[in-house]
C-alpha cells in the first residue's frame, strides 16, 4: 500500500520534484557561471553555501505545500483517508518523499561542486564530511519546518512572513540569530572550515527538526486531521486584511524590544583617577602612555575640582542621582580646546582636553563639564532650544558664580563686555525661545557670558532663592532619554517654571536684564 | 453611476484603510515609544538617504496588494456576472476600480504628511528655518505618480495569478540584465529612483525623465490590465478550460511555474554586477589549462596549476616561515587545519589576495616576484588569524571593524615583509589623507559613513596607524585580546560604532581613549612629519556642466601635477559595489554620456595616482547637482 501511494505522489508531482531536482543545478551552474560572484565567494562550495540560504528554503516551501498544504485546501486527503491505511503512513510517505528530494537535490548540488572544484579546493574526507553534514542539518531543519508550516493552511503566508521578517529584524537588531543552531551550520565558514565539527549548532538543528517533525504531523493527525482541514478553509478578506495588520503588529513589537536592548553599557575607566562628592563621581584619566608628574598632579586637581564643583551643583539643585563624569587628558589636543566624548546619556558626559597646555583654562573646562552633564542628566533634553538659554546661562555661570549674594549686587564687567556685543538691540522673551539663534548670531562666542548675566540679574532683581528655585525646578530631575522625558518636560514648560519659581513673567524679567546690561559698566 | 460604482469600491476596499490607519497610528506609537518626538526633524537630504526606502516599501506593498486583487476578485469571485449586469461598460467599472485603488493608496502617503509636519513643528529651532513645503509637496507628486504606476504594475499582473512569483522574477531579472548590459534608460522605470527628487539650496530638482517615464508606463500597464479586464469571464474561463485539458500543457505550465526560484537566483546572482574582471591579468592566467596540483608544507595546502609549478615553488618553500612570523606577531595559535593556498584562481578586480575563513585566494602572475608574494601571503594569512581569533564573529560587525581587519593585516605585512620605500609610501597616504580632512576614530570606525564621506581604502593606511598605536600603546598581545573579545559570549547586542569599540575594549582590557589618542596623535605627527610632501600634492577640485549629450568635468588645481590625475564616479550597480574610473581626455577632462547619470546629482571623487603612496590621493567625495 505504501508503494501505491508513492506511486500517486509521483504521479501527481512527479514531474515538478524532478523539475525541482533539475533546477537546483541549473541555480549551481548560474552562479558558479557568475565571474564577479564566483570570483567573490572564493571557493567552490561558496555557491552551495548560497543555495541553501535561497534555493533550500524556497523549495522545501513548495514541497510543504505541494505534499501537503494543496492536498488539504482542496480536500483530497478526504480520498486518502479512505484507503485502508493509518493516517500516519500516509504523512510519513509524504514527508519522507519531500525529505528524499531535498536532500537529493542539495546531495546532487555537493557533488556538481566538488566536480567543478576539485582543482581549487582541498576537499578531504573530513571536509566533505564536515559540508554534508551541516547541509544535512540545514536541510533537516528547514524542510521539517516547512513541513509543519504548510499545515497552517490559511494562515501559513502570515507565519511565513512574520518568521522570515522576525529574522531579518532581529538580525539587524544586532541579536545575532545568525550564530544560533540551525542558523550557524551555513554561516561564512560552511564552504571553508575544514576541521571543527559544529556538533551543538547540529544537534540544534536535529532537536529542533524533530520537534517540527512532530508538530507536523501531530496537527496532521489529531482529532482525525480536522484541525488541519480548518485551517486550510480559505481565508476571508477581513481576517487577511486583520492577520496582515496582526503580523505587522507582532513586527513592529519586535523592532520595538530589538532597539530597546542595551545600546550602550557603563564607561570603565580602569586606573583613572576617581574623586566623589556627594551623589557626583568624578573620573579623570590620561589617555598617554606614561603620565608625567606634572600630568598625574593636574587630573587629580582638575577631577577634584570637577568634583567639588559638580557635587555643589548637584546639592544646589537637589539632584538625587547625577551622571557619572569623565575628564580625559590628551596630549594631541591643542591647548585651549575641549572635546566632547561623544557618549550616550545613560553613559554620564565626557570631555577631553589637553590638561597641562600653557592655554589650558580649567573654568572652561568645568563649563563644559557642566554643559556635557547636564545634557546627560537630563537625557538631552538640556540642550532643546526651548531650554538652551538656561542650560547656556547655569553652565557659563556656575564656574564663574560669586560664593556670596553681596558679590553679585553688580554684573562683572568682563561679562558685560563680553554679553553686550550678543545682547539683541530689540531683546526681549522672545529670544529666549529662540536662543539658538540669538547664539548663532553671535557665533557662539559670547551667547554663554550673555546668558550667565540673566541669572545674576535674575538674582539681583528677584534674589538668589528665585534663581535657585527655578534652575532646581528646570534641572533637578533625572529625565530618561525617550517619550516620558519628553512628555515631562514638554508639559513643565520654561516659562511656567519660571513664573512659579521667581513670581514675575519672562516678558518683565528680559527687560530688566536688558536695562541691567545697558546700565553697567564695563572695563 | 460613476459615484455608486466609486462608493461600491471603496466599500470594498475598506478594510485596507483600516489596516493602512491602523499602520499609521501604531507608526506614530513605535516613533513615540522609540525615539524623541522632538528629534524628528524633515530634512530633505536625509529623507532622501534614510527614509526613502522605507516610505517606498509601505507605498509599494499596499500598492501590489490592492491592485493584486481588485479586478481579479471580481471573477474569482463570481460578482463579475452581477456587475456585467449593471447598465455600465466594463471600461467604466475599470476606471471606477482603478481610481479606488489609487485612492487608497495614496492614502498610505497623504495620512503620513501631516505626522511629518507635526513632528517637524515639534523639532525645528529657530536657526533651521522653515519646513522644506517645496521638496515636500514635490515628493507628494512624485509618490502619487509612483503609485499610479505600482497600481497599474499590479493590475495588470494580477491576471498571471500562479505565474506571479515567475513574471516578476522575469521582470526583475530582466530590468538586472538590461541595467547591466548598459541600457542605462532602464532605470527610468525605476519607481524608488523616481522619489530621489534633489534638493539643493531651497530648490528642488525633479527627475523629469522619470516622471515621463512612469507616466508612459502606467498608460501601456492600464491598457493591459483594461485588455485583461475585458476578456474576464465566460470566454476566458472557457479558453482556459480547453487549455487545461492538454496534459502536456498543464504539464508545460507547472514546470515554467516552477522555474521561479531559477529566474529569481539568476536575478539575485545578477545584483552582485558585472564588474569587469582585471582582463589584463586573468589573461596572463593558464586559466584553460585543466591539470592540477597540490602541495602540503606544516601549514599550508597549495593548490594550484601545473603550469604554475616553477612559480610557485620559491613561495611554497618561503610559506611556513611566513606563517610562523605573522604567528608570532599576532601571538595566536595556528589554526586547527592547514591553511589552503589557492593560486589558480582569479579574485576580484584590483585586489591582490583574498581570505574567506582558512582559504586564500592569492593568484600569482609572471611580473610578480617573490617579495610581493610574500607581502600579499603575509597579508592574507593576518586575514586568517584574525577571523580564527575572532572565531569568525566579527562578520557581524563589519560595517565597524573593516578597518581593524585590512589595518592589522596591513600592519603585519608591513612590519615583516615591507620595505621601507613600502613603509614611506604608507605614511604618506597617511599624510595626504590627513591633510585633506581628519579622519576622527568616530569617522574611521563606521565604514559606511567612511565610504560616504572619503576613499573607502583608507581603511587600509589609517587601519594600520590605529593597529600600530595599539600595539604602542598596549603590547603585542592587544590584537588577539580585542579579536577575542568581539568573540565573547553574552556581549551585549545592538550596539553600534565608537559604543561597540568602548565595549570590546573594556571588555579585553584596553584604553579605548589612550589608543584613540595614540591613533589621532600619530596621523597629526604623520602629517607633520610629510609636510613637503602633502606640499607637493595640490588640492584638486572641479567644475561639472552638462554640455550636449555630455557631462564634463574639469579638474582645477595649483602647481605641477604630481601624477596622473584620477576620476572615480558613483557606482551605477545596484549594491553600489563598483566605482568606475573616467578615462582622462586630451584637454584634461573627464566625460561621461549624459544618459549613464539618471539622477539630478552627479558624485565624484577626484585623485592623484603617484608612485609616492601606496593609494591614490583622493579628496573627499564631491557632489553636484546637473
Amino acid at each position: 500500500m505504501i508503494r501505491g501511494l508513492l506511486t500517486k505522489e509521483l504521479r501527481q508531482h512527479g514531474f515538478a520534484l524532478m523539475f525541482l531536482f533539475l533546477v537546483v543545478l541549473g541555480g549551481l551552474a548560474l552562479i558558479a557561471g557568475h565571474g564577479p560572484l564566483h570570483r567573490a565567494l572564493g571557493g567552490g562550495f561558496s555557491a552551495v553555501q548560497l543555495l541553501h540560504t535561497t534555493y533550500v528554503p524556497l523549495a522545501a516551501l513548495v514541497l510543504g505545500q505541494m505534499l501537503i498544504a494543496t492536498e488539504f485546501r482542496q480536500k483530497t486527503q478526504l480520498f486518502l483517508e479512505g484507503l485502508p491505511l493509518p493516517r500516519w503512513r500516509m504523512l510519513a510517505v509524504k514527508f519522507t518523499l519531500g525529505l528524499a528530494v531535498l536532500a537529493g537535490a542539495i546531495g546532487a548540488a555537493i557533488f556538481a561542486a566538488w566536480w567543478q572544484a576539485r582543482g581549487t579546493d582541498a576537499i578531504t574526507p573530513r571536509f566533505a564530511a564536515l559540508v554534508a553534514l551541516k547541509s544535512a542539518g540545514w536541510v533537516w531543519f528547514i524542510y521539517t519546518l516547512c513541513f509543519a508550516h504548510a499545515f497552517l493552511g490559511r494562515y501559513r503566508v502570515a507565519f511565513g512572513l512574520a518568521l522570515l521578517f522576525g529574522y531579518f529584524t532581529l538580525d539587524t537588531s544586532g541579536v545575532r540569530v545568525s550564530e544560533f543552531g540551525p542558523f550557524a551550520l551555513i554561516d561564512d565558514r560552511f564552504a571553508y572550515e575544514r576541521f571543527v565539527l559544529p556538533g551543538r549548532a547540529l544537534a540544534i538543528a536535529a532537536a529542533l527538526g524533530l520537534g517540527l517533525a512532530a508538530l507536523g504531523f501531530a496537527m496532521g493527525l489529531v482529532r482525525d486531521a480536522s484541525v488541519a482541514s480548518l485551517l486550510a478553509e480559505k481565508m476571508s478578506p477581513r481576517e487577511k486584511v486583520f492577520i496582515t495588520f496582526l503580523t505587522l503588529t507582532v513586527l513592529m513589537l519586535c523592532g520595538y524590544i530589538a532597539e530597546h536592548r542595551q545600546t550602550a553599557t557603563p564607561v570603565q575607566m580602569p586606573g583613572a583617577t576617581e574623586a566623589q562628592r556627594g551623589v557626583v563621581r568624578v573620573f579623570a584619566s590620561a589617555a598617554v602612555d606614561a603620565p608625567t608628574r606634572e600630568e598625574t598632579a593636574a587630573l587629580e586637581r582638575v577631577a577634584q575640582r570637577a568634583a567639588d564643583e559638580l557635587g555643589a551643583l548637584a546639592e544646589y539643585l537637589g539632584c538625587a542621582t547625577f551622571p557619572p563624569v569623565f575628564i580625559v587628558h590628551r596630549r594631541d589636543l591643542a591647548g585651549g580646546a575641549v572635546q566632547s566624548g561623544g557618549l550616550k546619556p545613560a553613559q554620564g558626559g565626557m570631555v577631553r582636553a589637553n590638561l597641562t597646555a600653557k592655554e589650558f583654562y580649567e573654568r572652561d573646562l568645568l563649563e563644559a563639564i557642566v554643559q556635557q552633564t547636564l545634557l546627560a542628566h537630563t537625557g538631552g533634553l538640556a540642550g532643546r532650544e526651548r531650554n538652551a538659554w538656561v542650560h547656556d546661562a547655569l553652565s557659563a555661570w556656575w564656574p564663574y558664580r560669586q560664593p556670596r549674594a553681596a558679590a553679585e549686587s553688580d554684573l562683572n564687567p568682563k561679562w558685560v563686555a563680553k554679553a553686550r556685543p550678543t545682547l539683541p538691540p530689540d531683546f526681549s522673551a522672545r529670544h529666549l525661545d529662540a536662543w539658538l539663534s540669538v547664539a548663532r548670531e553671535d557665533n557662539l562666542r559670547g551667547s554663554g557670558t550673555l546668558a550667565a548675566t540673566g541669572l545674576v540679574v535674575l538674582a539681583q532683581r528677584h534674589g538668589a532663592e528665585a534663581r535657585q528655585r527655578f534652575l532646581a525646578a528646570m534641572f533637578r530631575e533625572h529625565r530618561p532619554a525617550d517619550f516620558r522625558g519628553w512628555l515631562a518636560d514638554v508639559f513643565r514648560p520654561r516659562a511656567r517654571l519660571f513664573r512659579a519659581a521667581t513670581g514675575v513673567d519672562e516678558k518683565q524679567f528680559a527687560r530688566e536684564w536688558r536695562d541691567a546690561l545697558a546700565l553697567s559698566t564695563t572695563p | 453611476m460613476m459615484r455608486a460604482l466609486l462608493a461600491k469600491e471603496f466599500r470594498a476596499l475598506r478594510p485596507f484603510v483600516f489596516c493602512i490607519l491602523g499602520m499609521f497610528l501604531l507608526g506614530v506609537a513605535y516613533t513615540f515609544a522609540t525615539e524623541m518626538p522632538d528629534e524628528q526633524k524633515f530634512i530633505p537630504s536625509a529623507w532622501l538617504a534614510d527614509d526613502r526606502s522605507g516610505s517606498f516599501a509601505a507605498l509599494a506593498l499596499f500598492a501590489l496588494m490592492i491592485g493584486a486583487g481588485v479586478l481579479i476578485n471580481e471573477s474569482e469571485q463570481g460578482t463579475l456576472r452581477f456587475l456585467d449586469g449593471l447598465p455600465v461598460s466594463r471600461t467604466r467599472l475599470f476606471i471606477a476600480k482603478y481610481l479606488a485603488a489609487l485612492a487608497v493608496t495614496l492614502l498610505v502617503m497623504l495620512i503620513d504628511v501631516p505626522a511629518i509636519v507635526l513632528l517637524d513643528w515639534l523639532s525645528r529651532a529657530s536657526p533651521d528655518g522653515p519646513l522644506a513645503w517645496n521638496f515636500l509637496g514635490a515628493q507628494i507628486w512624485l509618490q502619487a505618480v509612483a503609485a499610479a504606476f505600482l497600481v497599474a504594475l499590479a493590475l495588470a499582473f494580477s491576471f498571471v495569478r500562479r505565474w506571479f512569483a515567475l513574471v516578476v522574477g522575469l521582470l526583475f531579472g530582466g530590468y538586472l540584465w538590461l541595467h547591466a548590459r548598459g541600457v542605462e534608460k532602464i532605470a527610468l522605470f525605476n519607481p524608488y529612483e523616481l522619489l530621489g527628487a534633489s534638493f539643493d539650496e531651497g530648490r528642488v530638482r525633479v527627475p523629469w525623465s522619470h516622471v515621463a517615464a512612469h507616466v508612459g508606463a502606467t498608460a501601456a500597464l492600464l491598457g493591459i490590465a483594461w485588455l485583461g479586464f475585458l476578456s474576464l469571464g465566460d470566454r476566458a474561463q472557457f479558453v482556459a478550460g480547453q487549455l487545461g485539458k492538454w496534459r502536456v500543457l498543464r504539464l508545460l505550465g507547472a514546470g515554467l511555474r516552477l522555474l521561479a526560484p531559477l529566474v529569481w537566483i539568476a536575478a539575485m546572482v545578477r545584483i552582485f554586477g558585472s564588474a569587469a574582471a582585471d582582463e589584463a591579468k586573468l589573461a596572463a592566467m593558464p586559466l584553460g589549462e585543466a591539470a592540477f596540483a597540490r602541495e602540503e608544507t606544516v601549514y599550508y595546502e597549495f593548490l594550484f596549476r601545473s603550469a604554475q609549478r616553477a612559480q610557485a615553488a620559491p613561495l611554497i618553500a618561503e610559506a611556513d616561515a611566513v606563517f610562523g612570523s605573522v604567528r608570532h606577531l599576532l601571538d595566536a595559535a595556528p589554526p586547527p587545519s592547514r591553511i589552503v593556498v589557492d593560486l589558480a584562481s582569479p579574485v576580484m578586480p584590483h585586489a591582490a589576495g583574498q581570505t574567506n575563513w582558512t582559504k586564500i585566494r592569492l593568484p600569482i602572475f609572471p611580473e610578480q616576484n617573490l617579495d610581493e608574494q610574500k607581502l600579499i601571503l603575509g597579508h592574507e594569512t593576518a586575514h586568517v588569524f584574525i577571523g580564527q581569533l575572532s572565531d569568525g564573529k566579527l562578520t557581524a560587525h563589519f560595517r565597524y571593524i573593516r578597518f581593524l581587519h585590512e589595518g592589522l593585516a596591513t600592519h603585519i605585512e608591513q612590519q615583516l615583509f615591507a620595505d621601507e620605500t613600502e613603509r614611506a609610501q604608507n605614511r604618506r597616504s597617511v599624510a595626504a589623507a590627513w591633510a585633506r580632512g581628519v579622519v576622527p576614530f568616530e569617522l574611521l570606525c563606521d565604514d559606511t559613513e567612511l565610504s560616504r564621506a572619503r576613499d573607502a581604502n583608507l581603511a587600509y593606511p589609517l587601519g594600520e596607524v590605529f593597529a600600530r598605536a595599539l600595539i604602542e600603546t598596549h603590547g603585542s598581545d592587544a590584537p588577539a585580546k580585542l579579536l577575542r573579545a568581539f568573540a565573547r559570549q553574552n556581549k551585549p547586542a545592538g550596539l553600534a560604532g565608537s559604543a561597540l569599540w568602548r565595549d570590546t575594549m573594556q571588555a579585553a582590557q584596553l584604553d579605548f581613549e589612550r589608543v584613540v589618542a595614540a591613533y589621532e596623535g600619530a596621523c597629526a605627527t604623520i602629517a607633520d612629519e610629510q609636510k613637503a610632501f602633502v606640499k607637493k600634492m595640490p588640492r584638486v577640485s572641479a567644475t561639472v556642466s552638462v554640455e550636449g549629450d555630455e557631462i564634463v568635468i574639469r579638474p582645477k588645481f595649483d602647481g605641477t601635477a604630481p601624477g596622473d590625475l584620477l576620476c572615480l564616479i558613483e557606482g551605477e550597480d545596484l549594491l553600489k559595489m563598483e566605482m568606475p574610473e573616467l578615462p582622462r581626455r586630451d584637454d584634461g577632462t573627464f566625460a561621461l554620456p549624459r544618459a549613464r547619470v539618471l539622477q539630478p546629482r552627479l558624485r565624484y571623487l577626484l585623485g592623484w595616482r603617484t608612485p609616492e603612496t601606496r593609494l591614490p590621493v583622493f579628496e573627499p567625495w564631491a557632489e553636484t547637482n546637473l
